[in-house]
């Protein structure tokens, strides 16, 4: 048998147990089936963080060779995001994230920027309301009118101006759009449910493996 | 000068159909005052309480004392604007009853220097005293399965925010495991409200609060309906009404003239837009 295969058996074998453990343990009450799941979960939080640090090397893969062939309007742009991760990472690692540097950084610029990306997204809804919200047809006429009586439900206001109007607008939520969203989850749920199985038994490659 | 419409048809059409084309900066512009404007000065326009916040105030209102509580602060950087003045409201409620409150996130790494921020001094100004009453753990990474291993052992982590070993903290002296917890006070963003219905509501029973942006209340009210989620603040709108409802004022009540009125203001662009786009379509048809 050639080492790939023998290889292949392995994490086979590894990923069959490991799920199983993990599975058993919602099902069955056994402390040391329990404490086994425990540990695989916790191996796992520990394998996500890791993955922060994977993220990193990867967005200084991308963005060091843009500064090294100063690719025309983007390098200075790279190259000021590696220095503030760089310099972020410095302060948070060696000073703490209760030094006054790194909780500078946090509230005057990475709060108030983050907030302002957010923000930034009501101008686009009101570009887009106003230009693409049209009713062209049967369909988006029933998405413009469902989702005008929504927004009458959702502000404070809508209420006092009719009290119709939340009434209507819970019952699109609560029955029409509820009805889909459920149709969804569940799908997702049992497709999820038969793609894991389809792992643990190795009829599946799992998702980047 | 630049035109205020878009494109070179200034002379073209009717009022109704250069509406169509009007420059885009003069609705940003628009917009930018109907929400200065009444949070400068309220209007005081009226907000009725939903029952969904209702249901959270009540919920918490009526938990026994000496309740141990997860505050999950998992709202992010990006996201605070809209709730997290839910979430201070909520907290402000919270350390004035006699509760012990755990707080992380298992989603977001903004959560201890987001908690210390804005929270943490709303425990010290009740008098509560760290480790005692309440403890930072902040981010755990691992998200679903952080959550799930948290509600098996609570201590795993080992280490709360400032480094202190959590067997050592008083808190944690009859504190192990999701059974030894009344609630989860969830404030999100993102599929945390999901995660916290599967890992520590069906299998612990643990009563689930949930504080969540505008965007996701669809999403959340299927577990709303089904009683796994026993109280909800939905975005800013919700703020205001918790905060009337607990009676500490802030920024919840300020910014709900502005939502109505930009709600408004969004509802009577898509009207003259569309108004404007049946009158185009007409004339063209005649042409």
């Amino acid at each position: 048998m050639s080492s790939k295969i023998i290889s292949k058996k392995i994490t086979f074998l590894i990923m069959l147990i490991t799920g199983l453990i993990v599975l058993l343990d919602y099902f069955i009450e056994n402390p040391e089936l329990a404490a086994g799941s425990l540990f695989l979960m916790k191996l796992a939080a520990i394998l996500v963080a890791f993955s922060l640090g994977v993220a990193a090397v990867g967005i200084f893969r991308l963005h060091v060779p843009i500064v090294l062939k100063r690719v025309k309007g983007e390098w200075y742009f790279s190259a000021w995001m590696l220095f503030v991760i760089v310099l972020t990472t410095l302060i948070g690692v060696f000073g703490g994230v209760d030094h006054p540097a790194f909780q500078w950084i946090f509230s005057n610029i990475f709060l108030p920027l983050s907030s302002t990306m957010f923000a930034m997204l009501g101008f686009f809804i009101i570009s887009a309301a106003y230009r693409a919200f049209r009713a062209r047809g049967l369909d988006a006429t029933v998405l413009l009118l469902t989702g005008v009586l929504v927004m009458l439900m959702n502000m404070p206001l809508g209420g006092a101006i009719w009290s119709g109007f939340p009434i209507i607008g819970t019952w699109l939520r609560d029955i029409p759009a509820m009805a889909g969203y459920r149709g969804v989850t569940l799908a997702l749920t049992i497709g999820l449910v038969a793609y894991s199985i389809r792992v643990i038994i190795g009829y599946e490659k799992p998702m980047g493996g | 000068m630049r035109s205020l419409w878009e494109g070179d048809n200034m002379g073209e059409g009717s009022f109704l159909s250069k509406m169509l084309t009007i420059d885009r900066r003069i609705l940003y512009w628009i917009l930018v005052v109907l929400i200065v404007i009444p949070i400068i000065r309220p209007i005081g326009l009226p907000i009725p309480v939903s029952e969904t916040t209702r249901r959270l105030y009540d919920t918490l209102k009526n938990l026994p004392e000496g309740s141990v509580l997860v505050l999950d602060n998992s709202v992010g950087a990006i996201a605070w604007a809209e709730i997290g003045s839910a979430l201070e409201t909520v907290t402000k409620f919270i350390a004035s009853k006699n509760f012990r409150v755990i707080i992380w996130s298992t989603t977001s790494p903004e959560c201890g220097s987001l908690t210390e921020r804005y929270l943490l001094d709303i425990f010290k100004k009740a008098g509560k005293k760290y480790g005692e009453d309440y403890v930072l753990i902040g981010y755990v990474p691992g998200a679903v399965l952080a959550l799930a291993a948290l509600a098996r052992d609570m201590r795993y982590p080992r280490k709360d925010f400032y480094g202190n070993d959590l067997d050592t903290l008083k808190i944690f002296e009859k504190v192990r495991t999701a059974n030894d917890v009344a609630a989860v006070v969830l404030a999100e963003s993102g599929a945390e409200g999901y995660a916290y219905v599967t890992q520590w509501y069906a299998q612990y029973r643990v009563t689930i609060l949930d504080i969540c942006t505008g965007a996701l209340v669809s999403e959340r009210m299927i577990a709303y309906n089904a009683g796994q989620i026993k109280g909800m603040v939905a975005g800013a709108r919700g703020s205001a009404e918790i905060e009337l409802l607990t009676g500490y004022l802030g920024a919840g009540i300020s910014s709900a003239d502005a939502l109505s009125i930009t709600h408004l203001y969004l509802i009577i662009l898509v009207v003259i837009g569309n108004i404007a786009y049946l009158e185009e379509r007409k004339v063209r048809r005649g042409k």
